[in-house]
């Protein structure tokens, strides 16, 4: 990418009669329109213009969704707007599409077909691939990121990305690869000159110490993405180190550790009591009684592991904030575990509940339009007959899972923004606009991996 | 409370001239008063506190969100005055727009978007019906050029993966039998080679062509065969798959469909893409049995061996199933079989005019051949 300094200079240069940096300071108080119900008709038309146009109008429907939460996001009562296209959306994932899918599925055929017989051949085709899916996943993430911030504006002024995408790849790469290198070659070597058991013991417990890079881990990519970040030219800057998250997080470890020990300890416990241990050494299948208890005890301690976690996410989440500056001013954001917790809860219930519905609802719209019995093989008429099922059925499910999803998203950005304020003033006569360059497709990989959540 | 920067006291008050409004000149982010006015030749804005005033041509504007019924506020820029942007928080004012410049509505931006999709759909799917019309396949067309040698590959791969763990049955003189029924089969096929059969022992009854003219005949299959006539009709069934290509048709149909709701669905979620790939594959197994069952009913009559052993076969088959049948319910769900029904079978080959017909094995050999799994040897790796 083309690297463009601040052309702060070229501008003062030029006949402007507009404000002039005053020295006067104003807060910026950020809020958000709570207006969600606006989504629901708005994911009920996206997803019929899906089925209509075979889903290629996600892109455009997303657009749409995005533009709309953007504007629920208000500075100083003027909202945020998003000028991405579906058109650069749907661009950017038809060269991701053409360069990398279709390539790894033809290869995929290929190697099954050259090789014919030889698992380790597809085995060491799909470890390629997934190696470089990671390789390539942090530079998507940040490229993705990239293209929004440069959509995205506050009267008319544009924010930035502007540092490299494979320089976050790298790292995004290397602080989980090379953990799991030295580990897994000091495994190795323990297990070749000593035992087997040994290194996968040393293993086992190398992973679980490994566990402690992610708060660093987690600080330096947050510290890269904002260091880079730019509202019109001025740069957000982040001042934060990881010391801090280590105490949450040794208590969100040790917990977690506890936890999962403490759930083997009473599904053990209600084994030894019930028998189970002869019942699965006698081949004789559980009873539902049993099984619900080990699905019980299983989901308790999900549950409480993932109390925990959200616990230690929204304290980090209010760290990256608290060391994240803009002009002299600093932001606050004010999330809690009990409510990430919720949120993250309450939206995995509305998106498998949005799909259940759809579901239900498809099957029946099915069954009430399914054509007389006559059945007949001219493939035309067994092609009518399939869009006469397929059809009402998949209306149904795209619709019902397209409004919760929209809705989901809506609340993910509602819990961020509400709890965000930018404490300390700010001139907003010495913003300038943005003069870097601006990626021309949209987050092509990104989409392909689904991880451009937003 | 500094979240209504109007409240502090610097709102203009609203008058007739026109809506209260803040522009901004996209240089800084500073915001100044303004007033907006919807005028015949486009918006006309007023800065207070200056003499400067812009005038928007309609043409040129463009709103930061679709303008809704529902809005009470709306982000304008235009072409004429690039950077700049102007804020309305005035419900009255959007309404009016959304009249002076329709293209600004969802509606009118979602039509347009959408358009070209709706029509490149309507156009596959003009493409599709007029394919079906002609019979023409892509995927058999493709079919036909992949090279034999590609086939066999794939066939032996596909046997391999099939017969996994599976005994083959070995017995000489049931081998014997099967290929002499092979043989009076195969002299209607038009085809070099003849079709290999492997006879694995295996208690479920079904039947496989693989790429490459290769068979799977399962001894489940063999035990419930009544006569000579019966298994036959199976095994011209599938010759029949594989004078057609069905196999091979099939897998690049997979690949092609794959790709194709890959890449329509965007990466979203492919549970109801995957739903659909099953019901297509499904409907083309459909008209695959029927061509596989025309086919049949051509290579019998060849080997002048008679095509009620066929019919009859399925019949039994039917019924037996239907006892054990517990899934009804769900109505005539036919679509989700891939076989067209036995009763159409049979009504196809009573239309066929009547031949001069001999059985497809002596009784010695059709003994023989049911005897042909009393052997096994491990399926070859």
């Amino acid at each position: 990418m083309v690297r463009f300094g601040p052309l702060r200079k070229t501008i003062m240069d030029t006949h402007y009669n507009g404000p002039k940096p005053s020295g006067r300071l104003e807060p910026l108080d950020i809020t958000f329109e709570n207006k969600g119900d606006r989504l629901i008709g708005l994911g009920a038309v996206n997803g019929i213009l899906k089925i209509f146009t075979l889903g290629l109008y996600t892109f455009w429907g997303k657009t749409e969704v995005r533009r709309r939460i953007w504007s629920f996001t208000r500075i100083n009562g003027e909202p945020l707007s998003y000028s991405g296209t579906g058109r650069e959306l749907f661009s950017g994932f038809a060269i991701a599409f053409f360069v990398f899918i279709l390539p790894s599925l033809l290869g995929a055929i290929a190697v099954s077909m050259l090789f014919a017989g030889s698992k380790s051949a597809i085995v060491v085709y799909q470890g390629v691939f997934y190696l470089v899916v990671f390789l390539i996943i942090g530079n998507a993430m940040y490229r993705a990121q990239r293209y929004r911030l440069s959509r995205t504006a506050w009267r008319g002024i544009h924010g930035a990305l502007i540092g490299s995408p494979q320089r976050y790849g790298w790292v995004y790469f290397w602080t989980l690869a090379a953990p799991i290198a030295v580990i897994g070659f000091i495994a190795g070597l323990v297990a070749w000159q000593a035992s087997v058991q040994s290194g996968i013991a040393l293993a086992l417990m190398g992973s679980i110490a490994a566990l402690w890079i992610f708060p660093w881990r987690a600080n330096k990519l947050q510290g890269m993405l904002i260091g880079d970040t730019r509202f019109g030219d001025r740069p957000l800057t982040y001042d934060g180190t990881s010391g801090p998250l280590y105490k949450r997080y040794f208590f969100a470890w040790a917990g977690t550790a506890l936890l999962c020990f403490a759930g083997m300890v009473v599904a053990s416990y209600y084994a030894l009591d019930n028998g189970i241990v002869e019942k699965i050494r006698g081949k004789i299948p559980l009873d539902a009684q049993e099984v619900l208890a080990f699905i019980a005890i299983a989901a308790l301690t999900l549950l409480a592991v993932a109390m925990v976690t959200a616990w230690y996410r929204a304290s980090q989440m209010n760290h990256f904030a608290r060391h994240t500056h803009f002009e002299g001013a600093t932001f606050r954001l004010d999330a809690k575990g009990s409510s990430l917790m919720w949120l993250v809860l309450s939206n995995w219930l509305i998106t498998s509940l949005g799909f259940l519905a759809g579901v239900i609802m498809g099957l029946v719209i099915a069954r009430l339009a399914s054509p007389p019995a006559a059945v007949s093989s001219s493939p035309t008429e067994a092609l009518v007959l399939g869009m006469g099922y397929l059809l009402p059925f998949a209306l149904s499910v795209i619709i019902w899972t397209t409004v919760a999803q929209t809705f989901a998203q809506f609340r993910s950005v509602r819990y961020f923004m509400s709890r965000l304020k930018l404490g300390g003033d700010v001139d907003l006569g010495a913003i300038m606009q943005s003069q870097y360059q601006r990626p021309k497709r949209g987050e092509g990989l990104a989409q392909v991996f689904d991880i451009d959540a937003f | 409370m500094p979240s209504d920067p109007w409240a502090s006291g610097n709102r203009p008050t609203s008058n007739s001239t026109g809506s209260y409004a803040r522009w901004s000149d996209g240089r800084t982010a500073v915001a100044r008063d303004a007033t907006a006015n919807l005028t015949a030749d486009g918006i006309a804005i007023a800065l207070a506190s200056s003499t400067e005033r812009f005038l928007w041509p309609y043409h040129t504007v463009s709103a930061g969100e679709p303008l809704r019924q529902h809005s009470v506020d709306a982000v304008i820029s235009s072409k004429s005055a690039p950077g700049c942007t102007l804020f309305v928080p005035d419900p009255k004012f959007v309404a009016s727009l959304a009249k002076l410049a329709p293209r600004l509505t969802a509606r009118a931006e979602r039509w347009h978007n959408a358009r070209p999709w709706v029509a490149a759909m309507l156009a596959v799917v003009a493409l599709v019906v007029a394919a079906n019309v002609a019979d023409f396949s892509p995927a058999h067309a493709l079919a036909q050029m992949v090279p034999q040698s590609w086939s066999r590959r794939l066939g032996d791969e596909t046997l391999r993966s099939m017969t996994e763990g599976k005994k083959s049955c070995a017995d000489p003189a049931g081998i014997k039998a099967v290929e002499t029924l092979m043989q009076r089969l195969s002299k209607g096929s038009g085809r070099d080679e003849p079709f290999d059969v492997v006879v694995s022992d295996w208690s479920v009854v079904n039947a496989f062509a693989v790429p490459g003219g290769r068979i799977i005949l399962l001894k489940g299959l063999i035990d419930k065969a009544q006569s000579p006539d019966e298994l036959a009709g199976v095994l011209a069934h599938e010759m029949g798959h594989g004078l057609s290509l069905h196999a091979e048709s099939g897998i690049i149909r997979a690949v092609g469909f794959a790709a194709a709701i890959e890449f329509m669905m965007g990466g979203s979620s492919g549970t109801l893409a995957n739903l659909g790939l099953v019901l297509a594959q499904l409907s083309y197994s459909r008209v695959a049995e029927h061509e596989a069952d025309l086919q049949a009913i051509a290579l019998l009559k060849k080997a002048q061996i008679s095509p009620h052993g066929f019919a009859g076969f399925f019949k039994r088959m039917e019924e037996s199933e239907r006892d054990g049948d517990k899934t009804k319910g769900w109505g005539n769900l036919d679509l989700l079989r891939s076989h067209p029904p036995t009763a159409e079978r049979a009504a196809l080959i009573g239309s066929q005019p009547p031949y001069e017909a001999t059985p497809a094995l002596t009784n010695e050999l059709w003994q023989n051949l049911k005897q042909v799994c009393s052997t096994t040897i491990e399926a070859a790796k």
